[in-house]
């Protein structure tokens, strides 16, 4: 049935922008099969059939594997479904079964692969989960191929991606393709949806509930991701008001690019060093774009995600070089591996853990797993002679961690300068994303160049709130007291012993945090390149002065609702009422 | 009194799995490729879970083990060459399926 009436859905704003494109759902569909007798004649026909898919299946995976890498994970699960097809054991026991029983084959198909689930072991980690996974898809394409519905992942048009949820691993894959937009129905403004739509600088709506129930296939959509909204068969006059957004922001957008030359400065001339938040390579051309003095954040995760060996340390050194190279002379700070929480990896066999975010990630499982740790120190430390890398080390929360990474550190530098090359002087930081880092900010001064406060984590932490919970985002608060309370702080010891204080979670980039973290005496931002510019324009708006002397109010202040405010005024006095609108502050 | 011929060999072993990986595709599918030299009939179970024996020339067999890193498993096989089938795969798997 359908249903072309213009439908209006509400969901959390991810990234910001306009679309209007044809949508591509990403569903997968269960079939329904049902038990048949066949006759005896039927029967031949009914392997013949089931013979010729499966070879045919074949033809086409072994296409697709040659277009792949083979470090790709879907590389590895094309080889798994080959593996099945070409299982000679399996398609006898089909076979068999069919001529037996009498039945139809997909039927049989389901009952032997469910028999081979049901005898495997249910055992700890995601190695089980992942042949579910596995064994579930393989069934999906073999009945859909049996019944002669074949889906494929190729899109010829734009469009906007629509689904209820995207895994880390899919998204990767979808940069390559022609998605202009993500409308998904679960996930928050902190999620990895939401972070890689920013970086590669197209709208993106999360939270949307069951709108993807709701959508027929290739219907047009918007995205209307500066108020978080999608919009299904939109009408005549709707399309129009939207097209105009569109151009207006577009145009914005532009107006904002030629603040790219401008100074990075405050109206009291007071410098503030706005910088790139980037977790794939391929984003480097943002940086240059957006004019960011440097990156101030290279996230390396993506070195681990999808494949199933560890990378090498050539493979990291590699890409350090390449960014190095790239950047130079600009700064470039490396974070060592955060995996752990809603980052994925498939090669690291970790047991699963009740609650990930309290759990053996980051630098924890670099201290465990000491191989994985060095690898990538010793990727850094070779990568310094070619110019200035500083290393920051995430979710520390005590000085053992520090005293166990000064001795390790120590170690590696040793090992590579005896190998004959010149490691150069790499700044080393420290994380400030736990509470006890930043209630023990005083001690760990001892051991860092600087700070990197993660106020994504941070804000999680001391407020105990799940970052991608869409029932709690609302608790979420960057400006709750506690929070600031725990900013200044840090700053404050900071400053004491004269240590730069970067911040490079998502605060960084937002408008009124931005400013208050600038008021608190933070000059280094590190932000999504995406919001950039927009920040450089406030920043060229205002005084510092005013921002400081404002700060201490904030801290007085009871309630999130009652910093904002202040902030705001901030921007009215600067008339600065254009912002206040396109952020919606009204 | 039943003697065994000498076409009919038993031979078994068992040995812990030792690469990352444990016995997913890859593994499996050199496991399978290796034992199909072999006319023996191959069989092969995780210690712990003797009541999943799987055909050892069978990549959906082997996989459904769930044969993680340091599991144990028994390789049995039964036929002419019972003994030289169980000694290369337990060599096999040992050598870790030579991954890096």
């Amino acid at each position: 049935m359908k249903n072309d009436r213009e439908q209006i859905f509400v969901g959390i704003v991810a990234s910001p922008g306009y679309e209007i494109a044809h949508c591509q759902l990403l569903l997968e569909e269960e079939p329904i099969v049902v038990k048949r007798v066949l006759s005896e004649k039927d029967i031949e026909s009914e392997v013949e059939h089931f013979s010729v898919v499966l070879s045919d299946l074949d033809h086409q995976l072994r296409k697709v594997l040659e277009t792949l890498d083979s470090k790709d994970v879907s590389y590895r699960v094309i080889l798994s479904q080959l593996a099945f097809i070409e299982d000679p054991i399996f398609r006898q026991e089909i076979i068999d079964r069919t001529q037996k029983e009498k039945l139809n084959i997909d039927y049989i198909f389901v009952q032997v692969l469910q028999n081979q689930v049901s005898r495997m072991s249910r055992s700890e980690g995601s190695f089980y989960e992942q042949l579910l996974q596995e064994f579930s898809q393989f069934s999906l394409f073999v009945i859909n191929s049996l019944n002669g519905r074949t889906y494929s992942l190729a899109w010829d048009k734009e469009c906007i991606l629509v689904a209820r949820d995207l895994s880390p691993s899919q998204t990767v894959r979808f940069i390559k393709e022609q998605v202009v937009g993500f409308a998904i129905d679960s996930g928050s403004q902190t999620s990895h949806v939401a972070i890689l739509a920013r970086s590669l600088g197209f709208p993106a709506v999360v939270g949307l509930k069951n709108m993807s129930m709701t959508v027929q296939k290739d219907s047009l959509l918007i995205i209307d991701g500066c108020e978080g909204k999608v919009i299904i068969n939109p009408t005549e006059e709707t399309l129009s008001l939207y097209w105009n957004l569109k151009r207006r922001y577009e145009n914005y957008q532009n107006r904002l690019s030629d603040l790219k030359e401008q100074k990075s400065e405050t109206l009291d001339h007071r410098k503030i060093h706005l910088m790139a938040n980037v977790g794939f390579p391929e984003e480097i051309d943002t940086v240059h774009k957006m004019g960011a003095s440097g990156v101030g954040l290279f996230r390396t995760e993506f070195l681990y995600m999808n494949r199933v060996n560890l990378p090498t340390e050539k493979e990291h050194y590699e890409v350090y070089k390449k960014m190095l190279l790239n950047l130079k002379p600009l700064p470039f700070y490396i974070r060592t591996l955060d995996i752990g929480g809603d980052k994925f990896t498939s090669s690291i066999n970790v047991p699963k853990e009740i609650s990930s975010f309290l759990g053996l990630r980051a630098i924890r499982l670099c201290l465990k797993y000491r191989d994985i740790f060095t690898t990538q120190l010793r990727a850094i430390a070779r990568a310094s002679a070619l110019g200035s890398i500083s290393v920051i080390f995430p979710m520390i929360s005590n000085v053992d961690e520090m005293n166990e990474i000064e001795v390790l550190w120590n170690q590696v530098c040793e090992e590579v300068q005896s190998e004959g090359i010149q490691v150069g002087h790499i700044k080393k930081g420290v994380m400030i994303e736990t509470p006890s880092s930043a209630l023990i900010a005083d001690k760990l001064l001892n051991y860092a160049d600087f700070f990197s406060i993660g106020t994504n984590d941070l804000i999680q932490y001391t407020l105990a709130v799940e970052r991608g919970n869409e029932s709690i985002a609302h608790l979420y608060q960057p400006f709750h007291p506690a929070v600031l309370k725990l900013l200044k702080m840090v700053v404050v010891e900071a400053h004491r012993r004269k240590v730069p204080v970067h911040v490079c979670g998502e605060m960084a980039g937002d408008p009124l945090g931005a400013l208050l973290l600038i008021g608190l005496g933070v000059f280094h931002l590190s932000m999504s390149p995406v919001h950039l510019l927009r920040i450089k324009d406030i920043v060229r708006r205002v005084r510092w002065q005013d921002l400081h002397e404002i700060s201490q109010k904030l801290i007085d202040e009871e309630g999130a609702l009652g910093v904002k405010n202040r902030l705001k005024q901030i921007l009215l006095d600067e008339k600065s009422n254009d912002i206040i609108k396109g952020e919606n502050y009204e | 009194m039943t003697e065994l011929m000498p076409e009919n060999q038993t031979y078994e072993q068992s040995v812990v799995v030792s690469n990352w990986q444990g016995f997913h595709v890859r593994p499996s599918a050199l496991f399978v490729e290796a034992a199909s030299h072999f006319s023996s009939h191959i069989t092969v179970y995780k210690k712990g879970s003797e009541f999943n024996k799987v055909n050892g020339k069978s990549v959906m067999g082997l996989i459904t083990l769930v044969a993680q890193k340091d599991s144990e498993i028994v390789i049995q096989a039964v036929g002419e060459d019972a003994k030289a089938s169980v000694e290369n795969l337990v060599k096999l798997v040992r050598s870790g399926f030579n991954e890096e």
